[in-house]
């Protein structure tokens, strides 16, 4: 388990469960989504990180079903307040 | 254990009634010691057949909680009769009906557990125990888990609990209470028929679950109550009529969030149960099981406990 100033994350190779030490909210995220978390950690862009993580886990998909399916899980960060839109680009 | 102990079947039930009465009764289950204080015969009559292979102690310096189970004291105790439970005096519940006392000194022993001991991490699940290592059973009312847990206590599974998983925090062990079982409706029938041998308290109608009794936990579980195990496996069970045992991995992730949404503390312990349940479910193996026969359940987590769960070193 990785501990940061406010996310602690148990990650396992079917998803991950992270815990919210401002809000005490615990939240379950997809591989690519909590990439993009560790991006938006990192002051990376998250919509790229999250289409990347995508993109290796489906091959096989196109670009805009890859690009669709990343900005649904950037909309799902924003959604449980993981994620400030600002962090999203 | 070191300590010599009375069991509360060695005492008669006039012996137990007094010491009832007196306030004087303390009962250990599990790690935990209960003390009770009761006029009421059926209590009494319940306590000694479901508990009759538990230590008991009279007086105890300490006791985990000081619970009583009475009749109101105003026209309730004579007219469309009443019964009230208290812990330290003071009354959680609204009163249920008179006969309800024996099962509503179960489910208030029950919230005592549940909304205090925090130096676990408290799951709404049964759990057993084989060889050492223990299966967490989480499941909502309804889903067949007290059956299944009836069931597997009396074919080789030690009994920790049926209704309250105890998880430390620190070991990650789970800690038995080896209480009673508590069936409702056509389950009560099922397990009479499956272990006929089996030992029950009185049965109590019209509850707010339907008709509602207790199985007096096997002997083996009450000598080893003090004995905690490693949980290996949770699996959520189902009941379904007609249904085929099916035994399927479930994601590790979902299965947080199903556990967590069965504890009655996580929230409250925060970080320390964030932490705790995920080392719990990365050290277990995690399952969904489906039934409708409790022979093939039985097959299957026999089958089950053969398995060395991925985590097991």
């Amino acid at each position: 388990m990785k501990a940061n100033q406010r996310f602690l994350v148990q990650r396992w190779s079917d998803g991950c469960a992270v815990f919210d030490q401002e809000t005490g909210d615990t939240h379950t995220l997809d591989l690519p989504s909590y990439e993009g978390l560790v991006a938006m950690q990192r002051g990376l862009p998250v919509e790229e990180t999250v289409y990347a993580a995508l993109c290796s886990l489906h091959p096989e998909m196109s670009a805009d079903e890859l690009a669709r399916l990343a900005q649904d899980c950037c909309s799902r960060l924003e959604q449980s307040g993981l994620l400030e839109n600002e962090s999203r680009n | 254990m070191s300590r010599p102990f009375r069991r509360v079947a060695d005492l008669s039930l006039a012996e137990l009634r007094q010491h009832l009465r007196a306030g004087s009764f303390a009962l250990q289950t599990g790690s935990l010691t209960s003390r009770i204080r009761s006029g009421l015969p059926d209590v009494a009559r319940s306590i000694h057949v479901l508990y009759g292979n538990h230590a008991f102690e009279i007086a105890p310096d300490f006791s985990d909680f000081h619970v009583e189970v009475r009749q109101p004291r105003n026209l309730r105790r004579w007219i469309r009769r009443q019964v009230e439970f208290l812990i330290d005096g003071e009354r959680p519940f609204e009163p249920l009906p008179r006969d309800q006392a024996p099962a509503f000194l179960e489910w208030g022993l029950n919230w005592c557990i549940a909304a205090s001991c925090h130096q676990w991490i408290t799951i709404h699940a049964a759990c057993l125990e084989r060889d050492g290592l223990a299966i967490v059973l989480p499941a909502p009312p309804g889903s067949g888990k007290s059956t299944l847990c009836a069931a597997l206590s009396h074919r080789g599974w030690r009994l920790l609990s049926d209704e309250l998983a105890l998880l430390d925090p620190k070991t990650l062990l789970a800690h038995a209470l080896a209480r009673p079982i508590n069936l409702k409706n056509a389950s009560i029938e099922l397990i009479r028929a499956f272990e006929p041998d089996s030992v029950w308290g009185p049965e109590t109608y019209d509850t707010a679950k339907g008709r509602v009794t207790h199985l007096r936990p096997p002997l083996d579980s009450v000598n080893r109550m003090l004995q905690p195990a490693r949980p290996a496996w949770i699996v959520f069970p189902r009941y379904e009529a007609g249904a085929p045992p099916l035994l399927t991995p479930r994601s590790k992730a979902q299965t947080f969030i199903h556990f967590t949404q069965n504890s009655f503390n996580y929230g409250p312990l925060g970080r320390s149960g964030f932490d705790t349940c995920a080392r719990l479910i990365s050290q277990c193996d995690c399952y969904d099981f489906s039934y409708s026969k409790l022979d093939d359940a039985v097959e299957v987590f026999d089958w089950l406990s053969g398995q060395l769960p991925a985590g097991t070193v």
